[in-house]
């Protein structure tokens, strides 16, 4: 308890004690530096990406077709949102498959990672393998699986068949039709991830494992104690990134079901862009695009505290 | 420091939104290019299609020849994908870079005008003066969905089409089935018991199926039904109120009609994977199609023994209703008067080569031709004697609805056709479909 | 003895479960190259079908001959390739400033980042269209690749992994008196090669597949990439899957090649830090 007060009152006082950016101690050169290898990107994400979020978040207060001029609304578009009963279900429907496809990713791509990081016969050739589905665009990922999942002709129905289940439709029926979503983008995700991982693996100094060896540590005590807390600046990277990029993924759920059936897979991102594209009321996409961004940052806010926002240990 | 944190923020956000506010585009879509080009410069004009692998070498001939024949006018072609073509097109438009000619549904219209996006045609450049001796170079009827108030917004039709049967006589042979008749069209009910009997089953596997259609593809759902509702006296938006009414007692019929389908056996959506491929290779032995897919079909399979219909009326149907849809050639307002000049010449080039839109493309045009001595109708028959059929359904044809929320509506209304199809209870899903229709059009 | 068995019959199912994994992992892959092989009428039979009933390479002929690839592969070669040069250049010093420095509007830049991965491409594109219009980038190598030249995914990634080098080799190399500059090339650059490469594939394969951007930017063929090239096979009334499957197959080969180039890197990358002194 006292070492926390201590380090949270060092951590107070190396704050103010922050440097003049003018200065000539090691502290205000190495501020300059950093500062220095950070301007391209202030400029940069600025530019192409947050001044063009800005501009979303006052198209959010208009209405436009983009072939008219814009009419400013104010928060009609929010408000008309919080009624609208197919954006709510679109985001119940995201966070279903943002939970299903990210818990299995962070799992199995740890564990896949975690066995190539070991040597065995074939090893090169095996991760080759094993990232194939990665390589493979996703629309013709999609358009795959559309195939494999025809409830007579497809790969997916006979293995089913096979093993003794009739009638699987899984693109044909609102309870299967995400899991099917879910399960081609598990298998088409997994592989970057473990990339990822082995990554983060391979950066570990292997003193570590060593001297544990050495003090009689077990397998799993290792992997406890020393992998999974140095692991853990990756694993933020995976789970934040992992669930961003479930919330934006929509090109299955457009190509295999067209949010179908029904309103099953229509998720957010999904929503948004017909809302901005199709239906032509690019005030009330954009509206849905502030809360969209909203929802992430919680989540990410979230993560970033319960896995430790900067490095401490 | 937090506080200090979210106060700089916060101030970032408000001071760049006010930037935003000086410079939004305030929707200034401006033809490629609204500079006018002084007299004896070139003018350049941008074309875009979207991609229909067989049209691409027929438009890339017309460009040359009218770059020939007019020197000062450079054309670039752009042809998108399908499958985002009108995404492509209404991003050139709000990003200033519209086309100054393209290619656009029916269907698209209303928005289309009221924007003034498209203009209204140049009869001169056609070689006539009013827009009544335009209209009389085209089938009759043909251009009613492109004229707003009086004034008709196209330069011509690239495809017309209906819907009729087109079906695989050997199927119907090895099931015992008559062939169907080429003048009186079958009841939608008939319809329904002959598709029945033409799915073939292996075990639990469907192997063959009766009919199919496009299920999830919005166009597509309004293409179908709306001839069946129309044929019951039902008409999606309300003449007096201009509400869109999903409750009404036809649409009702129509829905439960779809439902019927589904419980016989006739249809089944997760089947489906490529229209005309399933056709000629088997998988279904009828098609609800336009005249584009006879072309296509003698590519894919030569052998398929196929025939046509007229499209199925309801037994107590209070007109014979058959649909209508075009894609069209459009100029755009928003470009300079020169590009509009120069465009619709191009565009009256591009009309008067009926011959190879068909023969190349499989497109039915509907500009007047004289091709060695026969109108296109009898131009279109001798090509191929069953496409008579399908021309004996245009009369009856009516354009889809009319509505700036068409793509919203006719999304609502795949979304209701879908979950009658997975056996709900057709007046609940109704009324919430109808709810959301009324707020989609009230926005 | 008995621990000797039982280890290497342990062994041998691991060897079993490893090769069933990756074969039941190939299984959507090798569907699609066997579907690449097949024509029109073989791949709509109707009838279950793993495997072409004989060799049909038409498709691949096709796709080249008609339908434009060797152009689409040129220009996604020369985007991709631009897009992993310079993000190899840009996103680790980014990451390594956030990771290793601290400096006025550090946790802006950071919001900055995470805003990028976060936004939907669709909310975005339009004012961002507008922003490469104004540079007169539409329809250019410019407009395609410099809304990607750093990577909000890739920034982020950079500093989880520079977080994870060691203080005590970066301080090491300023008590020897080594500049700023140096210490980046010749410290922690090497320090993170698993990372570089790891980020170099995640770029590549984006890049290579991005789509709806390289759609909006172009106006007409002569720069598209390939994905747009494949978008092409989805018909006014017909999809042509069989070509698809073969332009997809064109479309991989790369990623694989690249793969392949790079893994064995990877793979030894950094055996540890424990030989560096």
């Amino acid at each position: 308890m006292n070492d926390a007060i201590a380090a949270a009152t060092r951590r107070n006082q190396v704050k103010s004690e922050r440097p003049s950016i003018f200065g000539k101690s090691l502290a205000a050169r190495k501020m300059r530096f950093g500062l220095l290898f950070a301007a391209p990107a202030f400029i940069f994400f600025g530019l192409f990406y947050v001044y063009p979020l800005f501009r979303t978040f006052y198209v959010s207060l208009f209405s436009w077709s983009l072939l008219d001029e814009p009419r400013f609304i104010g928060v009609t578009n929010y408000v008309n949102l919080s009624n609208d009963k197919e954006f709510i279900n679109s985001i119940g429907v995201s966070f279903y498959y943002a939970i299903g496809v990210c818990v299995a990713i962070w799992v199995i791509a740890l564990a896949l990672a975690l066995m190539f990081n070991q040597t065995f016969r074939f090893r090169q050739a095996y991760l080759s393998v094993y990232y194939l589905p990665a390589v493979i665009s996703l629309t013709v990922w999609s358009l795959v699986w559309l195939f494999m999942y025809n409830p007579s002709f497809g790969l997916f129905s006979e293995f089913a068949r096979w093993l003794g289940f009739t009638n699987v439709r899984m693109l044909d029926n609102p309870q299967t039709a995400m899991p099917a979503m879910i399960l081609l983008s598990i298998w088409k995700g997994t592989p970057v991830y473990m990339l990822i991982y082995l990554a983060g693996l391979r950066a570990i100094p292997g003193d570590y494992y060593e001297a544990a060896k050495v003090d009689g540590a077990s397998a799993l005590q290792r992997l406890w104690h020393i992998t999974l807390p140095l692991l853990r600046p990756v694993f933020l990277y995976v789970v934040v990134i992992s669930i961003i990029g479930a919330f934006q993924a929509f090109t299955p759920m457009y190509l295999l079901t067209n949010g179908g059936p029904g309103s099953a897979t229509r998720v957010l991102s999904m929503f948004i862009f017909q809302n901005g594209f199709q239906f032509l009321k690019m005030g009330y996409a954009s509206a849905a695009s502030v809360i969209f961004l909203l929802i992430l940052l919680v989540f990410s806010i979230v993560q970033f505290r319960i896995l430790r926002f900067q490095q401490q240990d | 420091m937090k506080t200090r944190f979210y106060t700089l923020f916060a101030l970032l956000i408000v001071g760049a939104m006010l930037l935003s506010a000086c410079t939004m585009p305030a929707a200034a879509p401006t033809g490629g290019g609204a500079a006018p080009a002084a007299s004896g410069q070139t003018i350049e004009l941008l074309y875009m299609t979207h991609n229909h692998a067989q049209s691409i070498p027929v438009n890339e001939a017309i460009i040359a020849e009218f770059e020939a024949a007019h020197p000062n006018v450079k054309i670039t072609f752009d042809n998108a994908p399908h499958s985002n073509f009108e995404q492509k097109v209404l991003t050139a438009f709000a990003g200033g870079t519209g086309p100054d000619v393209f290619w656009m549904g029916d269907w698209m219209i209303p928005q289309l005008v009221k924007n003034g996006i498209v203009a209204p045609v140049d009869p001169t450049a056609f070689g006539v003066q009013t827009q009544e001796e335009f209209a009389d170079l085209f089938e009759p009827g043909s251009l009613d969905a492109f004229t707003v108030d009086g004034k008709i917004y196209t330069g011509g039709v690239s495809e017309y089409n209906t819907f009729s049967l087109i079906y695989d006589k050997d199927d119907f042979a090895e099931a015992g089935i008559e062939p169907l008749s080429k003048e009186t069209p079958i009841t939608w009910e008939e319809l329904a018991d002959i598709a029945a009997k033409l799915t073939k089953k292996d075990g639990d596997k469907v192997v063959r199926i009766g009919l199919e259609w496009p299920f999830q593809t919005p166009i597509w759902t309004v293409l179908i039904q709306e001839p069946m509702l129309r044929q019951l006296g039902g008409e999606l938006i309300n003449p007096e109120t201009g509400m869109p009414d999903f409750t009404q007692e036809p649409m009702v019929k129509v829905m439960e009609y779809v439902q019927g389908l589904r419980n016989a056996g006739a249809i089944d959506p997760a089947l489906d994977q490529n229209l005309l491929d399933d056709l000629a290779n088997d998988r279904v032995s009828i098609l609800i199609a336009g005249p584009w897919a006879a072309k296509p079909l003698n590519d894919i399979n030569p052998d398929l023994n196929w025939d046509t219909a007229p499209l199925p009326q309801f037994a107590n149907a209070v007109d014979r209703v058959t649909t209508l849809y075009a894609w069209a050639w459009f100029v755009s307002g928003k470009s300079s008067p020169e590009k509009q000049k120069a465009a619709w010449e191009f565009v009256n080039l591009l009309t008067s080569k009926q011959q190879e839109w068909w023969d190349k493309v499989g497109y039915v045009q509907a500009r007047k031709a004289d091709i060695n001595g026969m109108t296109l109708p009898e131009y279109y028959a001798q090509a191929d004697a069953r496409l008579a059929t399908i021309f004996a359904d245009y009369p009856y044809g009516k354009f889809e609805f009319r509505s700036p929320q068409y793509f919203e509506l006719s999304d609502i209304w795949t979304r209701a056709q879908d979950r009658v199809l997975q056996g709900e209870d057709v007046m609940t899903v109704l009324q919430e479909a109808q709810a959301q229709a009324e707020q989609a059009v009230s926005q | 003895m008995l621990r000797n068995a039982q280890r290497t019959l342990l062994s041998l199912l691991a060897q079993l479960g490893i090769l069933a994994g990756a074969v039941v992992i190939s299984v959507p892959a090798l569907y699609m190259v066997s579907a690449s092989l097949m024509s029109s009428q073989d791949f709509f039979a109707a009838q279950v079908k793993l495997l072409p009933s004989s060799l049909y390479l038409q498709n691949y002929v096709e796709v080249f001959s008609v339908f434009n690839f060797g152009n689409y592969l040129k220009n996604s070669f020369i985007v991709t390739g631009a897009v992993v040069l310079l993000n190899l250049i840009f996103t680790p010093m980014v990451g390594y400033s956030l990771a290793k420095f601290d400096f006025p509007g550090k946790t802006l830049l950071l919001l900055f980042v995470l805003a990028t991965i976060m936004i939907p491409f669709t909310a975005i594109l339009i004012p961002l269209f507008l922003i490469i219009r104004s540079f007169g980038w539409v329809n250019s190598y410019p407009g395609l690749v410099m809304p990607f030249a750093m990577s909000a995914f890739g920034v982020f990634l950079m500093r989880q992994f520079i977080l994870a080098v060691p203080d005590d080799y970066i301080d090491a190399g300023r008590i020897d008196g080594a500049s700023e500059l140096r210490i980046y090339f010749q410290i922690v650059v090497p320090l993170i090669q698993p990372a570089l490469i790891t980020l170099a594939i995640v770029v590549f394969v984006a890049s290579w597949d991005e789509f709806l951007w390289m759609l909006i930017v172009t106006t007409g063929d002569a720069l598209r990439t390939l994905p747009v090239g494949l978008a092409k096979f989805v018909e006014q009334y017909r999809t042509r899957y069989e070509l698809m499957m073969a332009g997809s197959v064109v479309a991989a080969a790369p990623v694989v090649l690249l793969f392949l180039a790079v893994q064995r890197r990877f793979l030894q990358g950094m055996a540890g830090l424990s030989g560096l002194k």
